[in-house]
């Protein structure tokens, strides 16, 4: 099972910056629903590029569903060269995306986020408005359900309209 | 002769999906959960998963896949 607090946890340790959407981010606002990787969309300055890479190494990233014998080196310049990243690790997987469909960079993301404290750990997540229209813009059919379920947790939430 | 238009119906669109997909959601849950912290949530996430993760590694023994 994915270790969803260690994933956290390794990339906080490391003052890595990132914006945590996706599942964890709905669990965050009050979903019920389950899922089983770290989506976070991670700031694309060299500096940060190099925390994500130091971050990750001690828990072997690797390209998920790749067979093993391709060889995957995850450092500063493979980050450079990519964008999105779909990664199985030691902790479980996670989905390190530097733009986002319908959200764009960290950057565009940030003042659509909040700072909080998750199980002791300092993290930034995206708020339930953009998730919505996130999982709105990426327009799969699996989202749906997710979308009604924020939407109702937006509607509920004290001091809704 | 006219054109008949399209033969098959015509297809939901996402709003009126989702907005079908509401009246399945049981609001008790998410009030529940609205009523804990943001930490609270994610320990009971973490709780759940764990759950999940024990009933999908017993049905893997019960068929004799572990």
């Amino acid at each position: 099972m994915t270790d969803y607090r260690g994933l956290l946890e390794t990339l906080a340790k490391s003052q890595v910056e990132f914006i945590i959407v996706g599942g964890i981010a709905a669990a965050f606002h009050g979903s019920a629903r389950s899922t089983n990787d770290v989506d976070v969309v991670y700031r694309r300055t060299p500096e940060n590029m190099r925390r994500v890479a130091s971050a990750l190494e001690p828990i072997h990233p690797r390209l998920r569903g790749a067979p093993k014998e391709i060889p995957f080196l995850f450092d500063a310049k493979t980050i450079q060269r990519g964008l999105n990243f779909t990664l199985s690790t030691d902790l479980g997987d996670i989905d390190l995306l530097g733009q986002v469909t319908g959200g764009g960079s960290y950057d565009d993301l940030l003042s659509h986020s909040t700072v909080t404290e998750v199980l002791g750990i300092s993290c930034r997540c995206v708020d339930i408005e953009t998730l919505i229209a996130l999982k709105r813009a990426a327009g799969r059919r699996k989202d749906f359900e997710a979308i009604a379920e924020l939407e109702l947790i937006r509607d509920r939430k004290p001091g809704a309209p | 002769m006219p054109d008949p238009g399209p033969t098959t119906a015509p297809q939901a669109s996402m709003d009126e999906i989702i907005e079908d997909l509401k009246k399945g959601i049981d609001v008790t849950s998410i009030d529940e959960n609205l009523k804990l912290t943001p930490s609270q949530r994610f320990a009971k996430f973490i709780s759940f998963m764990t759950f999940l993760e024990g009933v999908r590694k017993a049905g893997q023994k019960a068929r004799g896949e572990a």
